[in-house]
């Protein structure tokens, strides 16, 4: 998957005082999301309009915080949050599958309780990835939304932010990508 | 793998439609889709399909939540921040003291020993990216500062560490959670009440300081050993600016991440928030502890469910769900009240204050009477039918009616039930009437009709069984109810129906003394409403003039309390005797306005009223004038919406139409169509009157076919509702003729006459009605040449006496007699005729710009001499006559041409 724009697009702020070089800003930003992607994928993601702070804020401000990176950074990392979460969160989900096949890799011992809805969960995850796949054919911003919401759990406003765009622009995309997507998800 | 059967350009024709059908309501959203253009007929099904329930419920469900792997194991919780020993700004930490959504509590101490004693400092999970928010977290503390309440946990500092962790520093409060210590204490009433108090107490002064907590939860509030409540956390509290709080940035990240459990509905609606979030916060509150219960029973354990119930969902009454029993009688009334009270959706139901919500529970405690009080009857049916889709439209008018007979419906009748509930007794069974009127409501509810839409009608079959089971024994209570059951299928234009529950009703109250005088007079006026829209003239008349003589004995002729009787007698006789129904409606507005003033809502009803007695008489200018001031008293009173506005914006179209105005005439007849579906649904008479109404300006705007459409439209709804022979059924079908007749459809305009005459009547009005067809049928035998025919059909009406005091139908039936003769060449008896219809005709005009211009001129069509026709109507035309109706009539043919030539 293809989050090499926002990047790119990030190490371009990067550079104050004693920063990393671009690829260990990246690597440092890219452990946070995986670290964050985990977490998601630990808890579940709710995507409520009441989780006005999201952990994606959290990540920025430990990364802030520690001089990597600067304030106007921020739409970079939000934009690339989304991509990068969805791009671990998948690879985990396949990992497993592959795993259970008799693959080597990651390999979890599921617990009877858990199983049957773990695969449900895992075939739901893939099933909303290609979903969204399918909808950046047709409305890039739209998948961008649904990507950011569901595997980021960025908050609408985040979203905005991310997108250059309104709260109301966040909004309608995300209603009307829900519409769409009832189709390709039947 | 998922994919979209579509190609780019039907997707974005598609994505188009979809923003703009987003805009709208939802309500709204489908009549929209099938408006659509036949351009449009391919995208049709699939935007419906899209917009379905089904279809964003399965997405809501797959997107809202991704799904949990507890078991994956956590490499990675590295947290750099918080250990004991750690500092934190000046700040080193003892032990952690919890945790919540917010962030983190640790006991801590100062490094510089500044303050002596240990604090609870909070380390907020939220992200700060500006100085500018630094200062304000600086200048927030300044205030929170200086809070010094027994009740409130001290802010002794705040700040932001060079890591850009924010901290605050808080009074450290020995104690525990008000729930667990009530849960443990085993309080009695009157101690957890002095608890809540010393809360809300706390609360009302940090908002005389114009700060609010905005999340209080039990979490927040803690008891020491002394039974002492201490709030914490003003941490995110917000400062106030005028009032309400605007959502900043600091609050948006902070103000909103609440739990949401005892979150007000502005909260989670995301609406500005002022103290009454508070207030219903310490609702909340209040209902655990009292009850043991949160006030919502969710069907799903889910975020979404919660905060759908927060917004939608009426709590039972604390004494409804606690489960002891010396608790539920201790809460039942006055407890309940406050407690919802505090807790009601709306802000401005709700205590204006904390400091009213304390001001109550002292009330309650020194046993004295509180504010807070059940919520009335016409409340909880709105809110009822607002919450659930009640069948059709109609329903809307249901409860606006039932609204209306929870307080005894029209001015009179509501205000003497006002003055009459002062005795005791007749305050209880008020009471109960309300309250059969909510159940027969809350009964009707979606759960219990197995998922169906309940129609209007349906409600009112249930009650009426219910009446007769429940209260058999009552007849007062029993009739009343009755009577509102039938007035209310009156208003929906079930006048079948509403005849049966009237009948029983008085029944029920007759005879039963003074105390029954106004249950028997308003049950009459019903009924005699119901009997007229049944044209049944003889029995409405008795039964009005019954309850006026009741009334006037009972109250004296000059009471207000007789307006209701004169209203309804003067709606009966305006057409056979309008000067009297005129009289009797100056007296109900004189009445009215004695008692309530010139801007009372009835009073302008009665105007309309009056407005409409000119309007009969042809007086066109002085019914306009009565329209034009009844309209915006009308809206202010009743709102838009209502079906009186209504009304009074069709007659205003027919008044306009008549003095020549038709834009006009046709905007507002529109406007007036529109709200009349809106309120009434779009099978109502009142729809079928107006359809009428814009017709007719349709006609003379020279849209054959709109009129047409309009009173076919007004033809189906008048053959469900009205029996055969009621005028208003053989009055649409003399229109529809007349309309044929324009559009050169002879055979079928004879039809349509023959079906509609072919019924026996007995009403007045029926008989002009059928009069009136036998001119347009006259007016066919002249076009079809048979001018023998039409003269013998005009002057068989002339001769009827049901014409003489009907300007209109005199005049025209006068008219087709002329046109008749000169047909026949019977030039002197012609001119005679010719000569009184003109006389007629200017009688009648009263403010008319060009009485008979257009007959005058037919006539001269008739009688050969089309110069002088054309002459007529250049002559008026210079004068500013604008008829285009001549151009579609048949018989103008010979001339039209000419005189489209004089308009350019």
């Amino acid at each position: 998957m293809q989050c090499l724009g926002d990047r790119l697009g990030m190490a371009d702020g990067a550079g104050r005082g004693d920063a990393s070089s671009v690829d260990a800003l990246f690597a440092a930003a890219y452990q946070e999301l995986r670290r964050l992607a985990r977490l998601r994928l630990r808890a579940g993601g709710r995507n409520t309009v009441l989780d006005t702070t999201s952990l994606v804020h959290e990540s920025y401000l430990r990364l802030a915080g520690a001089g990597r990176l600067r304030v106007e950074d921020r739409t970079h990392f939000l934009r690339y949050a989304g991509c990068a979460m969805r791009s671990v969160i998948v690879d985990f989900v396949r990992q497993r599958q592959s795993g259970r096949r008799g693959g080597t890799v990651d390999r979890i011992t599921l617990t009877t309780r858990a199983g049957a809805g773990v695969h449900a969960g895992e075939r739901q995850i893939l099933r909303v990835h290609e979903a969204i796949g399918e909808l950046a054919r047709f409305d890039a911003r739209m998948a961008q939304v649904v990507e950011m919401r569901y595997f980021g759990g960025l908050t609408e406003t985040e979203i905005a932010e991310a997108l250059q765009v309104t709260d109301r622009t966040v909004r309608r995309d995300w209603e009307k990508a829900r519409l769409w997507l009832s189709e390709a998800l039947k | 793998m998922p994919r979209f059967d579509i190609d780019a350009d039907t997707w974005s024709a598609l994505n188009n439609l979809l923003d703009r059908v987003l805009d709208l309501p939802p309500a709204a959203r489908i009549p929209w889709i099938d408006s659509l253009g036949p351009e449009y007929a391919a995208l049709k099904p699939r935007l419906r399909d899209l917009l379905s329930r089904g279809a964003a419920l399965r997405t809501s469900q797959i997107l809202g939540t991704m799904p949990a792997f507890p078991d994956l194991p956590d490499v990675e919780t590295a947290s750099p921040v918080a250990g004991a020993g750690d500092t934190v700004g000046p700040y080193r930490l003892i032990r952690e003291l919890g945790e919540g959504g917010m962030g983190t509590v640790w006991l801590a101490e100062r490094t510089d020993g500044l303050i002596p004693r240990p604090v609870a400092l909070k380390l907020p999970r939220i992200f700060w990216h500006s100085a500018a928010l630094a200062e304000r977290l600086a200048r927030e503390r300044e205030i929170l500062a200086t809070f010094n309440h027994p009740h409130i946990a001290r802010l002794y500092d705040a700040g932001i560490t060079a890591e850009g962790q924010p901290y605050l520093a808080l009074e450290y409060v020995e104690g525990r959670r008000i729930d667990e210590f009530v849960a443990q204490a085993r309080l009695d009433l009157r101690r957890l009440l002095a608890l809540l108090l010393q809360v809300t107490d706390a609360v009302a002064h940090a908002h005389s300081q114009l700060v609010v907590h905005r999340d209080l939860k039990p979490s927040n509030i803690l008891v020491t050993a002394d039974e002492n409540a201490m709030l914490l956390d003003f941490g995110i509290a917000k400062l106030l600016e005028q009032g309400e709080a605007r959502e900043t940035e600091l609050t948006e990240q902070s103000g909103r991440a609440l739990t949401p459990d005892y979150a007000s509905p502005e909260q989670i609606g995301g609406t500005p928030i002022g103290t009454a979030s508070d207030v219903y916060s310490l609702g909340v509150v209040f209902y655990e502890l009292l009850t043991g219960v949160r006030p919502y029973r969710l069907k799903r354990d889910s975020r979404g469910a919660l905060e759908e119930a927060i917004l939608q969902v009426d709590p039972a009454r604390p004494s409804e769900v606690v489960q002891e029993r010396s608790m539920r009688k201790a809460l039942r009334g006055d407890l309940d009240w406050i407690v919802l009270k505090a807790m009601a959706k709306e802000r401005d139901r709700r205590y204006a204050s904390a400091a009213d919500l304390a001001a109550d529970l002292r009330r309650f405690l020194r046993d004295e009477p509180v504010e807070a009080s059940p919520p009335s009857a016409a409340y909880r049916i709105g809110k009822f039918v607002r919450r659930h889709r009640v069948g059709t439209a109609a329903a809307a008018l249901l409860a606006l009616a039932l609204i209306a007979g929870a307080a005894g419906t029209t001015a009179g009748m509501l205000r003497a039930r006002r003055a009459e509930a002062s005795a005791r007794t007749e305050a209880a069974t008020a009471e109960r009437y309300s309250g059969f009127l909510v159940d027969m409501f809350e009964a009707a509810a979606p759960e219990q009709s197995k998922g169906r839409d309940i129609t209007a009608r349906e409600i009112l079959r249930r009650g009426a069984v219910r009446i007769h089971k429940e209260l058999a024994g009552e007849p007062l209570l029993e009739g009343r109810l009755l009577t509102t059951i039938g007035y209310v299928y009156t208003r929906l234009g079930l006048y079948s129906e509403a005849r049966p529950a009237l009948d029983e009703a008085v029944a029920l109250v007759r005879g039963k003394g003074d105390r029954a005088n106004l249950d028997l007079a308003q049950a009459l006026v019903r009924r005699g409403q119901a009997e007229r829209y049944l044209n049944e003239p003889a029995r409405a008349e008795s039964d009005d003039r019954e309850a006026l003589a009741i009334l006037e004995r009972a109250y004296g002729p000059n009471n207000v309390k007789v307006e209701p009787a004169l209203t309804e007698l003067g709606l009966l006789l305006r057409a056979r005797d309008p000067e009297q129904a005129l009289r009797l409606y100056r007296r109900g507005y004189d009445l009215l306005v004695a008692a309530h003033g010139e801007s009372d809502g009835y009073a302008a009803v009665l105007l309309q009223n009056i407005g409409s007695i000119h309007a009969r008489a042809l007086r066109f200018q002085e019914a306009k004038d009565a329209y034009e001031r009844a309209l915006p008293l009308l809206r202010r009173n009743f709102g838009e919406r209502d079906p009186r506005v209504g009304s009074v914006l069709g007659n205003l179209g027919h008044v306009y139409r008549n003095l020549g105005d038709y834009a006009r005439a046709f905007e507002v007849a529109r406007q007036g169509l529109e709200v009349d579906i809106f309120v009434s649904g779009p099978d109502h008479p009142d729809v079928g009157i107006a359809s009428l109404n814009l017709a007719r300006i349709s006609d003379k705007l020279g849209d054959q076919r709109l009129a047409l459409d309009e009173t076919d439209r007004a033809i189906a709804i008048f053959a469900q509702r009205y029996p055969p022979g009621h005028p208003l059924r053989i009055q649409a079908a003399n229109f529809k003729s007349g309309y044929l007749i324009e559009l050169g459809r002879l055979a079928e305009a004879r039809t349509t006459l023959a079906n509609s005459a072919a019924v026996q009547t007995a009403s007045f009005e029926a008989r002009r009605a059928l009069l009136a067809g036998q001119v347009i049928l006259a007016e066919i035998e002249r076009l079809e040449k048979h001018f023998l025919k039409s003269q013998e059909l005009a002057r068989g009406v002339l001769a009827d006496p049901a014409v003489s005091g009907d300007q209109r139908l005199e005049a025209d039936a006068r008219w087709a007699h002329a046109y008749a003769l000169a047909m026949l060449a019977k030039t002197d008896e012609a001119e005679a005729a010719r000569a009184r219809a003109l006389d007629l005709e200017s009688a009648a005009a009263h403010g008319a710009a060009f009485p008979g211009v257009y007959a005058h001129a037919k006539y001269y069509l008739c009688a050969g001499n089309p110069d002088r026709a054309l002459a007529i109507l250049r002559d008026a035309v210079a004068k500013g006559f604008h008829d285009p109706i001549v151009l579609h009539d048949p018989a103008f043919a010979p001339i039209a041409a000419a005189l489209l030539e004089r308009r350019k």
